[in-house]
């Protein structure tokens, strides 16, 4: 069945349910905007034969207590190519850049979003437009979220006139809850609707042996995902979460992610270290095989659809640069982020080498930023 | 699907229009650990969004990653 005959119900009532939300609020209220902040960011990513670096900004301002408005720019450089590419291609650099723009309007006690997102690449193209809307309840215990995105992809080749399109439509519902005044408790539900091309013009599937054509995949794609996560304050400056997200999707990929972090700050609140670990597993696609023994109707044999498990340990050290209150810029920070990961795949092996053990490799995932508050 | 959706939007607007009786139980000034920045899992954004979209490109699932947004109730 067709993802947007699924959601087609769905997707007429997502804006009318935000519109009739926002009239329904009473004017009076205690949400606050977004700080005002500027964000500039490197990154690095490395691990699986791809290297991926870039820069960021993202820099917010409001205006007149009711309206914030952010822009953002984000840009990486790939080079390498990974197994799944380097079966049938040869390594390529490719650049992305992509531009966001966003304002929040506040109206007593809730904050309506809107933001668009725009990403260009030589062969992909991505529009995306998305609506949201938070409201307090409960006289400010209870903050109830919805949203509603849509994008518009196109998807071609470098070196051929390939090109199709990808339609996608996201469905958000939030409840964040504070339990005691030491503990918050988040619920957020996440349904995405995609239709249109959902393969990758670059990769093979391989039978018998031997890589033969393209993969085939099938045109729509629904999934469903929730994400339960409790937040512990402890006095005088530490705190600890722990989250747990279930994904389930029309692939019949099953995935479970596991997130635990412990944050503290020393030195006076000069520096404030975050310590995480993340455990993600998944089934594999329906349709995913390493090596098919025959012809199927959809075929694919990119690694990002089998079965796999990932573990990763990470740290964020943040380090106050100055506290100036009445300041042009009255606080920044410098973030250094890192977090090593080893990806285990099952059923997935690297064609570039001899013989059918399963592939595995670790990644690099880094990033430093300063950040400024005016 | 349609009917989970519904239900959830149903429970949604019920929360937003009608459940204003209920007393809170945790008042305004205890809220002040809540307040700390070390509460917001998603305080830098742009570390975090960098970090879920390493993540997102190389896993099957992807989806709910962030938090509900606001929450901690203390303004």
């Amino acid at each position: 069945m067709a993802a947007t005959e699924r959601f087609g119900g769905a997707s007429r009532l997502a804006p009318a349910v935000l519109v009739v939300a926002l009239l329904l609020l009473p004017a009076a209220g205690a949400q606050v905007l977004p700080e005002d902040r500027a964000d500039a960011m490197y990154h690095y990513y490395s691990g699986g034969g791809v290297d991926v670096e870039g820069a960021a900004f993202l820099v917010r301002k409001g205006f007149a207590d009711t309206v914030s408005v952010s822009v953002g720019y984000y840009q990486d450089t790939i080079s390498g190519a990974s197994p799944d590419v380097m079966a049938t291609a040869s390594p390529y650099t490719e650049r992305r850049d992509e531009y966001q723009a966003g304002v929040d309007y506040l109206y007593g006690d809730s904050i309506l979003s809107l933001e668009w997102t725009r990403s260009e690449e030589i062969d992909y193209e991505g529009n995306t437009v998305s609506l949201g809307i938070s409201h307090e309840v409960f006289g400010g215990m209870t903050t109830v979220s919805l949203g509603y995105a849509h994008g518009s992809d196109t998807v071609s080749h470098r070196d051929t006139d390939f090109e199709e399109d990808l339609d996608r439509r996201t469905y958000r519902l939030g409840l964040s809850q504070v339990l005691t005044p030491t503990f918050l408790l988040n619920l957020d539900y996440e349904g995405i609707s995609e239709s249109g091309f959902l393969g990758n013009p670059y990769r093979s599937k391989r039978m018998l042996g031997v890589f033969a054509g393209p993969e085939i995949y099938p045109s729509t794609r629904t999934s469903n995902a929730v994400r339960i996560q409790g937040v512990k304050y402890f006095p005088p400056g530490a705190s600890a979460q722990l989250a747990y997200r279930y994904y389930r999707d029309t692939w019949s990929i099953d995935a479970h992610t596991l997130e635990a972090q412990y944050s503290r700050y020393f030195y006076d609140r000069r520096w404030l270290v975050d310590l995480t670990y993340r455990y993600y597993t998944q089934s594999a696609a329906s349709f995913y095989s390493d090596d098919f023994d025959r012809e199927f109707t959809y075929m694919a044999r990119d690694k990002e659809v089998s079965t796999f498990t990932s573990n990763s340990v990470g740290a964020r050290v943040s380090y106050r640069l100055f506290d100036r209150p009445g300041a042009l810029f009255n606080a920044g920070r410098a973030i250094f982020a890192y977090d090593y990961v080893a990806f285990d795949y099952d059923d997935y092996s690297d064609a570039s080498r001899s013989g059918d053990d399963p592939y595995s490799f670790n990644a690099h995932i880094m990033s430093v930023s300063v950040s400024l508050w005016y | 699907m349609n009917v989970m959706l519904r239900t959830a939007v149903l429970l949604s607007l019920a929360l937003l229009a009608g459940c204003s009786s209920i007393q809170p139980w945790v008042m305004p000034y205890e809220r002040g650990y809540l307040a700390d920045p070390i509460m917001d899992p998603d305080r830098d954004r742009l570390v975090s969004s960098h970090r879920r979209h390493v993540f997102d490109v190389r896993e099957g699932a992807s989806g709910a990653a962030g938090t509900s947004g606001g929450g901690c109730g203390c303004n």
